[in-house]
């Protein structure tokens, strides 16, 4: 599966809010999205400007 | 957003070479490992094997969130002549509200909308130059503040010279009575009429 449609499959799930964090990723500094340190739609718009090379 | 309930099944990443592994979601306490917060009653996948949380689905985030901002909150104290909390407990019982609930929820509005209003900001400075908000300090006034309430007073008192938290707070009870007991304000007495009723 190439970068575009992982993209676009990774904010459709972001944005159902159908998606769970793994545990040991739940340590503060690290998934800032499980803890609500920054919001879905924040992620979104990171991915919605990233290119498959950055 | 589907909201999970407990006892629902779903998968999770085991920890161990397992792989994807089923487990079921219950309620149970999570600890934050920076912050050495046990957050109590969050709903997270559980492996049907070993009992060990395996996943922590969206709809916990805010749970996680509000648990961590309430470490990061501290508690404001002002020194405040005895006549100006006469004020506080006056408006409150005109909105038939409880001082104690109240009160902080006006000083923050009042605090919040300076840091807004450069001109908001000049009219508490100017109150608090009052000879009643220039009197002994007995009262001692305080409620709780988040990092960013305290970022946004300190925007405030860059506005206008001699702005501080504690003039800012003075002025914020004259104001208050100047808008919602002398009548200054109708958008504002609206506003805290509800407010109380909410509380």
């Amino acid at each position: 599966m190439g970068f575009r449609n992982t993209k676009a499959e990774l904010i459709a799930v972001l944005e159902s809010g159908q998606y769970g964090h793994e545990l040991r990723d739940v340590q503060e500094e690290r998934n800032l999205l499980a803890v609500g340190e920054v919001s879905a739609e924040f992620v979104i718009s990171l991915l919605r400007r990233s290119r498959g090379n950055d | 957003m589907k909201i999970l309930r407990e006892g629902e099944r779903g998968i999770g990443l085991a920890t161990d070479d397992r792989g994807w592994v089923p487990v079921t979601y219950r309620y149970r306490s999570v600890r934050l490992e920076a912050t050495g917060i046990d957050v109590p009653n969050v709903l997270v996948g559980v492996d049907d094997e070993n009992d060990e949380i395996l996943v922590i689905p969206s709809q916990s985030t805010p749970r996680l969130k509000v648990a961590r901002e309430q470490v990061k909150e501290e508690t404001i104290q002002v020194k405040v002549p005895h006549e100006l909390d006469d004020v506080l407990v006056v408006i409150a019982d005109r909105f038939k509200a409880n001082p104690k609930k109240f009160t902080p929820a006006l000083l923050r509005y009042y605090l919040s909308e300076a840091s807004e209003s450069r001109r908001l900001c000049g009219r508490l400075v100017k109150l608090a130059g009052r000879p009643i908000a220039r009197g002994k300090t007995g009262a001692r006034l305080s409620f709780r503040s988040s990092l960013a309430f305290r970022n946004r007073v300190k925007k405030a008192s860059s506005f206008v010279a001699g702005a501080n938290l504690s003039v800012l707070t003075r002025g914020a009870i004259l104001a208050a009575k100047e808008d919602l007991i002398d009548g200054k304000s109708k958008s504002r007495t609206d506003r805290f009429e509800a407010l109380a009723k909410a509380l």
